[in-house]
């Protein structure tokens, strides 16, 4: 076989499909130009396998957010092997433009869409079907798009969404088919509502309990709820949301806990029962005499608990205020099976002390406690070290002698 | 294969303007094209390759010995063929890439495929057109209006020079 040919149609010898793959490797903008060569090129760069776009910081972003629509508009290989766009997006319709664009990755699908986008924010979505993670960091997802994500990844076993500002935002996580094992809701301001019915769930991570429901949640073990200090958890609250669930965990760290005052908290009536409950971690606000009560609630609540940290990152205690008298009244307590307690955030105040006196004297199988006096924020990292280094100090002298033989400090 | 022997085979290939070039079998074997045909035992004589001249096969083979000398190191293997495609213009490539097309050898129409697009990402479409001989077949009513559809495409940086 001989093919004769002249200098002139070199490229066009080639056959379509490397044509096509040479294409691939250009950004879609570069690529879609090639359209002007010829009558040949003006399909060919649709039916690229793998659409990457990325912009840089420089590059406009209504340039890219133009680029991406104009290429999926026109594009039409069937199958997708590669969908990536690498971009900051951060504009009021960047929800609707990404569920767009995740409907399009979608019905091409094979390999999956990568969004990411530059800081400030940033997600992550690769490889649909056999998809098991997902996380979007500071992209507005809609509830349509999670729930379209949700029914479209049978195998996706962890979801993020953090710190989405959504505006119509109420999302559903609900399915009996689900495999989702770890969900984490976080920093979504204009959340409304949080519908949760997963039945392999066995985390769940949250920052707020606004408008939650737990429906069915059988395998949940392990809860976090971290609030901020504006918005404080009310432990009423935490149990009516987990009023169907509480009795199975194992795992549950609270942060910016807000007791109600003592009067309160003899308004709570029952505190409900956690017989599973091993590990426990409580971040505090401002220590009060209502604290060791709330210890008390806790530990006799949780039989079985063997791993208690207890953690107070603001530096003044309101100790003016404080009694010491009701924290010895209040701290009657046994705890026959919590053999660590770890406290973030001593610095040496009597309350501090008085708290694990308490301890000491309460938990009766205690083999190590760990004080950490660091995990307060303060304004300069050396005056840190030197209260830190004070509190080490007093931690040793106002707590060794205490100590019984059993326990390591 | 060849190397049970112990002794290097040398294999003749003839490009389609008849100019003979000798290569170690090892190293030949790079093209899936010129393995099946030694594995059918077509190899004794001089294997003809028609669709490659002897520039375009000469610099193949510099490849071809080049890149089978170094071990199983992927990086000093990339920046072989990086250095081995440096300094080769358009045209060269454009053959390159057809011959390795025709060859069947992936690496090299990989690397010399991304070099191309790396070239083309540049370049005008008047300079793509030049160099790569492609030739303007739309009227002037037409391409005014593929233009314009694509419009959105030409709002990048372009050249029209040659580096």
């Amino acid at each position: 076989m001989t093919i004769s040919f002249n200098d002139d149609d070199r490229i066009s010898r080639l056959p379509d499909d490397i044509l096509v793959d040479i294409l691939s490797l250009l950004r879609p903008d570069k690529a879609a130009r090639t359209s002007v060569l010829s009558s040949r090129w003006i399909n060919l760069w649709k039916h690229t396998p793998s659409l990457h776009f990325n912009g840089s910081l420089k590059f406009e972003q209504r340039k890219c957010v133009k680029m991406v629509n104009s290429v999926i508009q026109s594009h039409k290989s069937p199958t997708l092997k590669k969908f990536r766009i690498t971009f900051p997006l951060d504009r009021p319709d960047s929800t609707n433009l990404l569920t767009r664009w995740l409907e399009f990755a979608f019905f091409r699908q094979r390999h999956f869409p990568e969004v990411y986008n530059i800081a400030p924010r940033s997600s992550t979505l690769s490889e649909f079907k056999s998809l098991k993670s997902l996380s979007f960091k500071g992209v507005n997802v809609s509830g349509r798009a999670i729930e379209f994500l949700l029914r479209n990844c049978p195998r996706l076993e962890q979801l993020i969404v953090s710190h989405s500002q959504d505006k119509t935002s109420k999302i559903e996580v609900c399915g009996s088919s689900l495999v989702l094992k770890h969900l984490k809701i976080a920093y979504c301001s204009a959340l409304e509502s949080l519908k949760i019915s997963a039945p392999s769930l066995t985390s769940l991570g949250l920052t707020s309990l606004e408008g939650v429901l737990l429906e069915n949640v059988p395998m949940l073990v392990d809860v976090s709820v971290n609030c901020d200090y504006y918005s404080p958890i009310s432990i009423k609250k935490l149990f009516s949301v987990t009023s169907r669930c509480i009795s199975q965990l194992e795992t549950l760290k609270l942060g910016m806990l807000w007791f109600p005052t003592r009067k309160g908290n003899d308004e709570l009536g029952t505190f409900p029962q956690m017989p599973k409950l091993k590990k426990l971690f409580i971040e505090y606000g401002p220590f009060d005499e209502a604290t060791v009560t709330t210890l008390a609630y806790f530990t006799s609540a949780s039989p079985y608990l063997q791993e208690f940290v207890l953690e107070n990152k603001y530096k003044n205690a309101k100790p003016e205020n404080i009694r010491m008298d009701d924290v010895a009244a209040s701290g009657r307590f046994r705890h026959e099976h919590i053999k660590v307690f770890k406290f973030r955030g001593y610095h040496g105040r009597p309350i501090d002390d008085a708290i694990v006196a308490c301890v000491l004297e309460n938990f009766v199988v205690l083999e190590k406690i760990i004080i950490d006096p660091s995990g307060v924020s303060s304004l300069d990292i050396f005056s840190r070290l030197e209260t830190e280094k004070t509190a080490r100090e007093s931690a040793k002298q106002h707590l060794q002698p205490q100590l019984p033989h059993r326990v390591e400090l | 294969m060849a190397a049970e022997t112990g002794t290097p085979t040398t294999l003749t290939l003839k490009s389609n303007d008849d100019e003979l070039f000798s290569v170690a079998e090892s190293a030949a074997i790079l093209s899936v094209t010129i393995r099946n045909m030694v594995e059918d035992g077509c190899a004794g004589g001089v294997i003809p390759l028609d669709n490659v001249d002897g520039k375009t096969l000469a610099s193949v083979i510099t490849y071809m010995n080049g890149i089978s000398a170094i071990p199983a190191d992927e990086e000093k293997k990339k920046s072989y063929r990086d250095k081995f495609l440096s300094d080769k213009d358009f045209e060269t490539l454009a053959d390159m890439v057809l011959a390795a097309n025709y060859l069947n050898m992936s690496c090299l129409m990989d690397a010399v495929s991304a070099k191309i697009a790396q070239v083309m990402e540049k370049k005008s479409v008047g300079w793509v057109r030049r160099k790569f001989g492609i030739e303007n077949d739309y009227t002037p009513e037409e391409e005014a209006a593929v233009k314009e559809e694509h419009k959105w495409t030409f709002e990048g940086v372009e050249t029209d020079d040659d580096n």
